[in-house]
């Protein structure tokens, strides 16, 4: 029983005249919740838990800027110890970010520890 | 502990077995052996299954004429980003509970060797589990998210063992599931695959209907086996309706069955009953005793009595070794 960790930086090219929403789908029947925030306001957590069609702004204001995301996995599924994320900004060419890891014994934790750079 | 080296002691006793565990079980899951091709042979103590959640691997050891048996339930074994509570609920189950399995078993004169295939069909819940699994997705993503992992892991883990069984629990409460199920049995009279024939092939659906959260399922199989390459001289050249009903009642550690199959021999224009009553009885979160006591199909020695145990180990990989 343990908590694994991963961070991971990546960077996504928004369409500067939409607005962004995103949303987080954990993968492979597991459990798992994510926390948001900016680089720049490190305090001000956006959203936290299930993340579904959250507006962070419009796209314009947004460039620039760091997303933070913080996933936490929580291994209930007895079939399979894969876990995963998918962090769709609902704008952009390439919306869909999905990453994929996984614990090494039922009911490990693992977190995702995301920058993504907007641009 | 000391269940566990009495459950040990009880299978070497039984069986010689040497294998590798790596799957842990629950009581639900224990209408042993749940492989398609003991139900085929007859050696399962149950005739009537429940249906159950497959494993995505597993080994089944019972104290079943030296048998076991392997199971596979590849759509796990890859990864599925897309898969969340939204899809449990309303996408087909065909695929991802498509279990393959091998099972082999020696009799008096042969070695036999089964491939089985099952999976759900059906699988329905009422509209207040449904909301209450989807209600219980969000809120428990709003726990796990606001935990400083891995320094409040203590924490965290208290708190998502019990959502976990929250939800365990929820996605047991179906109140109709249909399973189909499929086998061939192939027997060698001297241990070869050279020699190894098929014997018998067969197809059947499970029903489990449990409308009430009082612990007590209703059960019934309708089942059709044929023989393959038999000698129609004897007889055997033959085809079986089979349909049954059981009552299931699980309670904690507990879980107790009555069934009753008629058996309709299509060829010779017979019918055949079998009756059992089976415990299964959960000594540990490893370690499951299994016992069946009835009347078999055959019209003569059909008095059955089978003892077992099934063996789980968690995550770690253990040896059962053979009795010295």
């Amino acid at each position: 029983m343990a908590t694994e960790e991963r961070f991971i930086y990546d960077s996504h090219i928004l369409d500067k005249t939409k607005g962004v929403y995103l949303t987080i789908t954990i993968g492979n029947d597991q459990i798992g919740g994510s926390q948001l925030w900016f680089k720049d306001t490190p305090s001000t957590i956006i959203s936290s838990g299930k993340i579904t069609n959250l507006p962070l702004g419009n796209g314009n204001d947004l460039t620039g800027r760091t997303l933070c995301i913080k996933t936490n996995f929580y291994d209930r599924n007895p079939n399979t110890n894969n876990i995963s994320a998918t962090y769709n900004f609902n704008n952009g060419s390439i919306p869909l970010h999905v990453y994929y890891d996984h614990v090494i014994n039922d009911k490990d934790f693992f977190v995702f520890h995301l920058e993504f750079k907007l641009n | 502990m000391k269940n566990n080296y009495l459950a040990l002691v009880f299978l070497c006793m039984t069986c010689k077995l040497y294998s590798q565990i790596n799957t842990s079980f629950k009581l639900s899951d224990l209408q042993t052996p749940d492989a398609p091709g003991f139900i085929l042979a007859d050696k399962a103590p149950a005739s009537v299954q429940k249906p159950t959640n497959p494993k995505t691997f597993g080994i089944d050891l019972l104290s079943l004429h030296q048998g076991g048996a392997v199971q596979a339930t590849p759509y796990w074994f890859f990864q599925h980003p897309d898969y969340d509570v939204s899809k449990y609920l309303h996408r087909s189950q065909f695929i991802e509970t498509l279990n393959l399995s091998v099972a082999t078993f020696k009799t008096d004169t042969s070695s036999v060797v089964t491939a089985g295939i099952k999976t759900l069909l059906l699988r329905l819940y009422s509209k207040q589990t449904k909301a209450g699994m989807v209600s219980q997705d969000y809120s428990v993503a709003g726990i796990i998210a606001k935990f400083n992992l891995p320094a409040e892991e203590k924490l965290a883990r208290a708190a998502m063992d019990s959502v976990a069984k929250i939800i365990d629990s929820l996605r047991k409460q179906t109140i109709f599931k249909i399973e189909f199920a499929g086998a061939y049995l192939g027997s060698s009279s001297n241990n070869s695959f050279n020699n190894l024939l098929g014997n018998k092939a067969g197809i059947w659906l499970n029903f489990d209907f449990s409308p009430f959260k009082s612990g007590f399922d209703l059960l019934f199989v309708s089942r059709y086996l044929w023989s393959v390459n038999s000698n129609a001289k004897t007889g055997k050249d033959s085809s079986f309706f089979d349909y049954g009903v059981a009552v299931s009642y699980q309670k904690s550690r507990f879980d107790g069955s009555l069934e009753c199959v008629n058996r309709r021999d299509m060829s010779l224009k017979k019918n055949y009953d079998r009756f059992a009553f089976i415990i299964n009885f959960k000594l540990s979160d490893e370690i499951t005793l299994v016992s069946s006591l009835g009347k078999d199909f055959s019209s003569v020695n059909n008095i059955f009595s089978l003892f077992g145990a099934k063996f789980g180990i968690g995550s770690s990989k253990v040896k059962v070794g053979p009795r010295p």
